[in-house]
Parts: structure tokens; sequence; C-alpha cells
């Protein structure tokens, strides 16, 4: 098990507030009796958690490369690669020294601090998320009172690089992507937090070990069980939303290359782009790190008796099962258009996460406290019921379309062109 | 003293940021050192122990205010220009502006504030543990029960002192009209701004 | 860590950031970097806000959990994104209509 290593136990110690944290990291307040409370071990003992997120973190985003291009490759009826070292598992070091040899370009007309600021921001807001991160019981490098929204919170910021790496390219693709990545992240981050709220209602609490441990059956608290059975619809939402945030197919439209080349990152080369590309695995990582969280019980086990297999397994083998979700998503759907990714968030996403956040909410105040089973039951009846009203709604909107003819509105990107040139002009 | 230093980052970043905003040339750039700024009073917050308020501030400035700003500045603006960007009042602005700083310092360190006694001397970490006796029955079971899988109910103790409660409290007790009014006005604005941005 | 941090700093730092904020509001030509100012200010006033939480006795009424200057600053933030989001409409319809956001041309109502 791994709660005997040294490394499990020197990142046992938690902290309950961001203050804490924050005061902890600076101060040598002991957040704990009992942990080391000289200013020197905090600060030790914070890189040293730092040190192994990262760590953890970069293997993944290495061989989550290596596992996209062969699941592809796969889904292709392609072998992806094998060339390098065995069964190709060398490729992810072969691309990197090659990222890393390529020349390193600054385009002479851009913003020179903006333009590299915008590449080296890309990164922190998809690794500070892994603080909140718990990988086990005691394998949490902060387990903030806000953990939740901490997470949220920090993707949220993710916008801003972006904004950066399109505006101080001085590339009219690149703004365009950016305006289009911007306007697309801050649209899905609606129903994405809206889709979650449900699961933060049920177990009453924010922090992340409070989540998990109100899901599982390790541990007695409300309401015991995985909140993909409860909570069904806001986990799709999630998931879609989550796709559109993180940019991925078919949501990927910032870097659509058959529209506007590269998007934000047109410019950029390199092992600039290389950041680029890092932080997309970071945060597909994370994302599916903090979706196995909320919605399929972290490290707990599915059944009690399970519990001999340490929960470390269990959230990398759901983390990698979202990872991995995300990737057959992208082998097997087509890039939306701007307009209906945009009609998609507003008039399919924010509609139905408001409805499932109000009959969750009706319903937790009724079950409060009761039995796993019970709770179970009235969610189910209740999602069905959800679920037969959507088919229902969407049949009827089927045949409403279908009797009359199909306009379909100036698309967003028209708009915006038409703005940017007579802002140029 | 390290306190003092963290406070004294946070601080410098969110004042640096502001004379950022105000000294950049271009509209841009003034909107990014903004943004720093705006994360510097996040950390102030979390230092003052108001956890929830500092990912607010995050979520809400910078993923959301933020991005409005320099939306509208794309929109709008001659995209790559940097122009004259102060107008002739510039220096009577900046006796004023200075010296209502300069007031508001004074006013702030002469005036004997009514301050709580038992934050005065402790830490923001201790003051923000509600129970000490659920805290230190959690920590021990943290210790000793780490290997023992299925102790789980302690440790959750952990979570539950934080101010988040309270808040939420809060806002739905003594600040419900408030709240609710706050609300109405969300609703009002998000419409109003698209009726406006439209025609 | 007995040594704490006095209220007068954080007052200070609030203060400088709304002065920053005024000064910019004063002096921007641009009616962005006008409400980039006024954003500032919010600012200011929402530190003085949660410090004031955090420090100043608050009397124990009946009911009341002394939540009252993070319930503000919530409140203060929500009037912060409305006022953004209406300001920066206008902005763009004005620009629409006028093809400039430098305050000083906006000056028709002027007699």
């Amino acid at each position: 098990m791994l709660h005997a290593l040294p490394l499990a136990e020197s990142l046992a110690e938690t902290t309950t507030s961001l203050s804490g944290w924050l005061t902890g990291l600076f101060s040598g307040t002991a957040p704990e009796p009992g942990a080391s409370s000289s200013a020197a071990g905090i600060i030790v003992a914070s890189i040293l958690k730092a040190t192994v997120i990262v760590l953890i973190v970069q293997i993944g985003m290495l061989y989550a490369t290596w596992g996209e291009r062969k699941i592809i490759g796969r889904m292709q009826d392609r072998l992806g690669p094998n060339r390098v070292g065995l069964f190709g598992l060398a490729q992810p070091f072969a691309d990197m020294i090659k990222m890393l040899t390529k020349e390193d370009i600054t385009p002479t007309a851009a913003h020179k601090w903006v333009y590299n600021l915008g590449a080296i921001l890309v990164v922190p807001p998809a690794i500070i998320g892994f603080a909140v991160v718990a990988l086990d019981r005691n394998l949490i490098a902060a387990d903030l009172s806000i953990g939740a929204l901490f997470f949220f919170a920090i993707g949220s910021t993710a916008v801003m690089p972006i904004f950066m790496a399109g505006w101080g390219s001085r590339n009219k693709y690149a703004l365009l992507g950016a305006m289009r990545a911007v306007a697309q992240v801050v649209s899905y981050e609606i129903p994405q937090v809206l889709s979650i709220v449900g699961v933060l209602l049920l177990a009453g609490t924010l922090s992340m070990n409070g989540l998990i441990h109100s899901q599982g059956p390790i541990g007695d608290a409300f309401p015991g069980v995985w909140f993909i059975l409860l909570q069904p619809i806001g986990f799709v939402i999630f998931l879609l939303a989550t796709t559109a945030e993180i940019e991925r197919t078919p949501f990927d439209i910032p870097e659509a290359e058959s529209e506007i080349i590269a998007g934000y990152h047109t410019e950029y080369a390199g092992i600039k782009f290389g950041l680029f590309y890092l932080a997309l695995y970071f945060v597909t990582i994370s994302a599916s790190a903090v979706g196995a969280i909320l919605f399929l019980g972290g490290w707990q086990p599915p059944f009690a008796f399970l519990a001999g297999i340490p929960g470390w397994i269990w959230m990398t083998a759901k983390t990698l099962a979202l990872v991995f979700v995300f990737m057959w998503l992208r082998g097997t759907l087509p890039r939306l258009r701007v307009d209906q990714l945009m009609a998609f968030a507003w008039k399919v996403l924010v509609p139905i996460s408001l409805v499932n956040l109000m009959v969750t909410g009706l319903l937790a105040k009724l079950v409060a406290g009761r039995a796993p089973l019970m709770v179970f039951g009235a969610f189910t009846v209740a999602n069905v019921a959800m679920v037969a009203l959507l088919i229902w709604l969407v049949a009827g909107w089927r045949r409403f379309n279908a009797a009359r003819q199909i306009t379909f509105e100036r698309p967003a990107v028209q708009a915006v062109g038409a703005a940017l040139r007579r802002g140029a002009a | 003293m390290m306190e003092m230093l963290a406070f004294g980052l946070v601080a410098g970043v969110a004042v640096g940021g502001a004379i950022g905003v105000v000294a950049a040339r271009n509209v841009f750039v003034s909107a990014l050192w903004l943004v720093l700024s705006f994360i510097g009073v996040a950390g102030i917050y979390a230092i003052l122990g108001a956890d929830f308020l500092a990912a607010t501030q995050v979520l809400i400035y910078v993923g959301a205010i933020s991005v409005l700003i320099l939306f509208a500045v794309m929109l709008t603006h001659h995209v790559m220009g940097d122009e004259r960007s102060n107008n002739r009042q510039a220096f009577l602005a900046f006796i004023v502006s200075s010296s209502v700083v300069a007031a508001l310092g004074v006013l702030a360190y002469r005036t004997d504030w009514p301050i709580r006694p038992a934050d005065a001397g402790g830490s923001v970490v201790t003051a923000m543990r509600g129970d000490p006796a659920g805290s230190s029955a959690a920590s021990a079971a943290a210790q000793t029960g780490a290997s023992t899988a299925l102790t789980s109910t302690v440790d959750l103790a952990l979570n539950q002192d934080s101010n988040v409660v309270r808040l939420g409290q809060a806002l739905m007790t003594e600040h419900l009209l408030s709240f609710e009014i706050i609300s109405l006005v969300l609703l009002v604005a998000l419409i109003g701004a698209i009726v406006i941005a439209r025609d | 860590m007995e040594a704490s941090i006095p209220l007068w700093w954080y007052l200070l730092v609030a203060a400088a950031l709304f002065g920053t904020g005024l000064f910019g509001a004063l002096s921007r030509r641009n009616a962005v970097g006008v409400l980039m100012g006024i954003e500032l200010m919010l600012n200011g006033a929402n530190i003085n806000a949660v410090a004031f939480w955090r420090y100043i006795a608050v009397p124990s009424g009946a009911g009341l959990n002394g939540m009252d200057g993070q319930v503000f600053a919530i409140m203060v933030i929500a009037l912060a994104a409305a006022e953004a989001a209406v300001g920066l409409a206008l902005i763009i319809s004005i620009y629409r209509n006028r093809q400039s956001v430098l305050v000083e041309d906006f000056s028709t109502m002027r007699g």
C-alpha cells in the first residue's frame, strides 16, 4: 500500500483553508500538531509536493500523448507510433527532443512581452489545479475547504494566456482563434459549473476529500453512492462542457486547422508551441481527475469488499477511463460549426443544467439523510422523467423544424470578423 | 514575519498591477495589468481568511469581467495601435487621486480601530479553526488512522469548520433580501446588455 | 507566529488601489480605460470590507453570524459584473454609431 511509504506521509498533512495553505506556505504555521512546524520544513514540504505533482502529471502527459496517438490510430485502422522503442513507447521523448531543438521564433511584428508571456502562462493554470486533486485518502497537496471551487476558479484563468497569445502574435488568424476560444471557454464554463452544483448540493461540501467521502462505501457520509448514479445528466453535461472547456474535438473550433490555420497558437514554434501542447494534455488529465472525483467516487472502491486495493489505483483507473472517453470522442465526432457551438451551450446545455439543478435541489431537500438505496431510487425516477421530457422536447423540435424551411442565422464568426474589420480600418 | 512577506507579495502585485493599468499606453496591455491586480486582490482575500471570496474573485474578476473588458478592447479598439492614452486633466487627476490616497492612508493609520481582541495576537490559521477539540481529534485520527482503511468520518471533520458554510447561511438568512435583489439586478443587467449591444 | 499584520496596512493597500483607480477613471481617454479604473476602485472598497470583517469587533446580536463584510464584498463583485456587462455593451453600442471609444468624442449632449 502506498499509505506506508514516507512520500505519502509527507503528503499527508492537510490544510483546511486557502489562508492556511497560503500562510502555511510562507509562515511556518503548523497546519496540524505533529507536522513539521519550522518555516523551512513547510517550504521543503511544499516544494516536495509541487515536485511530485509536476512529475506525476508530466509522465502522465507524455504517455497521454502516446496513448492518444495509439488509440486514435486504432480507431482509424492505423498502427500509431511504433518505431521509437518498444510499441513506440519512446516516441514522446523523441517528440520532446524535436520540440526543444527547433528554432525559437518571435515574429518581428509581435508584441514581444505579451507574445512570450502568453506561451509561458498557458501552463501554470493547467498545473495549479492539481493541487486539490486527491490521488488517495491522504495523497492530496492541499485539501482546501473550497477545493472544487478553487479548481474551477483556476481553470477560468486559462483564457488569459489565450488572449495574450492571440493578441500578441499580431496575426489575424491568431486573433480570430483567440476570440473564438475565449467566447467558447466562457460560454461553456457556465454549464460546467452548473452541472457540478448538483453534486456539491448533495455532498454539502466543496472539499475534494469531503466530496469523495460522501459517495463511497468507505465511510457513512450522505448519500453514499457515486454521484454519476444520482446525477447522470449532470455528468453528461460536465463531460460535454469540459470537452469544450479544454478545446478538444469536437469543440476544437479555436484551432480548427482547416479554417483558421491553428488558431491562437499559429505563430508559435518550437518549445513555445510545445507549451500549448503540454497545457492541453495537462488540462485533459486534470479535468478527468476532477470528473473522477466529483462523479466516480475518486479513490473510493466501488464496493466495500474491494477496499483492499489501494485508493490511488482506483483513482488512476477512473482518471484514465475518463481520459479515454475524451480521446474516444475525438476519434468519433466531427467538429462543430461556430454558431452551432454557441447555440449548443446557451440553448441546450444551460437550460438542461438549470432544470437538473432545480430538481436536484428539491430532491436533496426531500431525501436528506435517507439510506443510499432510497436516495438512488428517488433520483433514478427523477432522472428518467427528465430524460423522457428531454426526448419529447427534442422530438417535437425536430418535427417543428422539419415542417418549416430551415434558415440559419448569420454565423457568429462573420459578425466578429465584421467587427474586427471595422476595428482595423 | 513570513506572513508579512506573503502580504507584501500580494499587496505588491495588487498595487503594482493597478499602477500598470494606469501607466500602460496600450489599452490591451493595461487590461492585462488589471488581471494581475485582480489576482493580487484575491491573494489579499486569501490572507485575510476569506477563502470563498478569493476563489470568487478569481472566477468572476479574472475569468469573466477581465474577459469582457478584453473583448470590448478587441471589438472597439484599433486592435494593434498605441495612442495618447491620457486626457488633458491627467495632471489634475493625479493631484486629486494622490491626495485622496494620502488622506485615506493618514486616516487609516491615525484612527483607533476597535480591533477584535481574539484575532489581534493570533495568526489567521488558528483563528480559522472554529472548533479546536474536533480539529485535534481529526488530526490525531489522520496520524494514526492513515493506514487503517475504514475510518472516514473523523477526517471529514477537517473540512467542516470553514467559513464557506457560515457565508452560505448568512446569504440565505440575514441577507436573503439583498441576495434576491442582486439576482434580479444581474438578470436585468444580462437582458439589458444583450439589448443594448444588439441594436 | 505571533506577529500579525496591522489593519491599517490593508486599508493603505485598499486606498492605493482606490486612488489609482480614481486616477485612471479621471484621466483615461478610452472609455474602456475609465471602466477599468472604476473596477479598481471597487476592488479597493472590497478589500476594506473584507479587512473590516476580519479585524473589527461585531456586536453579537441574535441571529447574526458576523459574515457581513464578506456578504458585502460578494454583492459588490456581483454588481461589478453587472456594471461591466452593461457598461461594455454601451461602449460597443456607441462605438458602432460613432466609430470611437474616446470619451471626449461623446459630447453631443454638451450645450
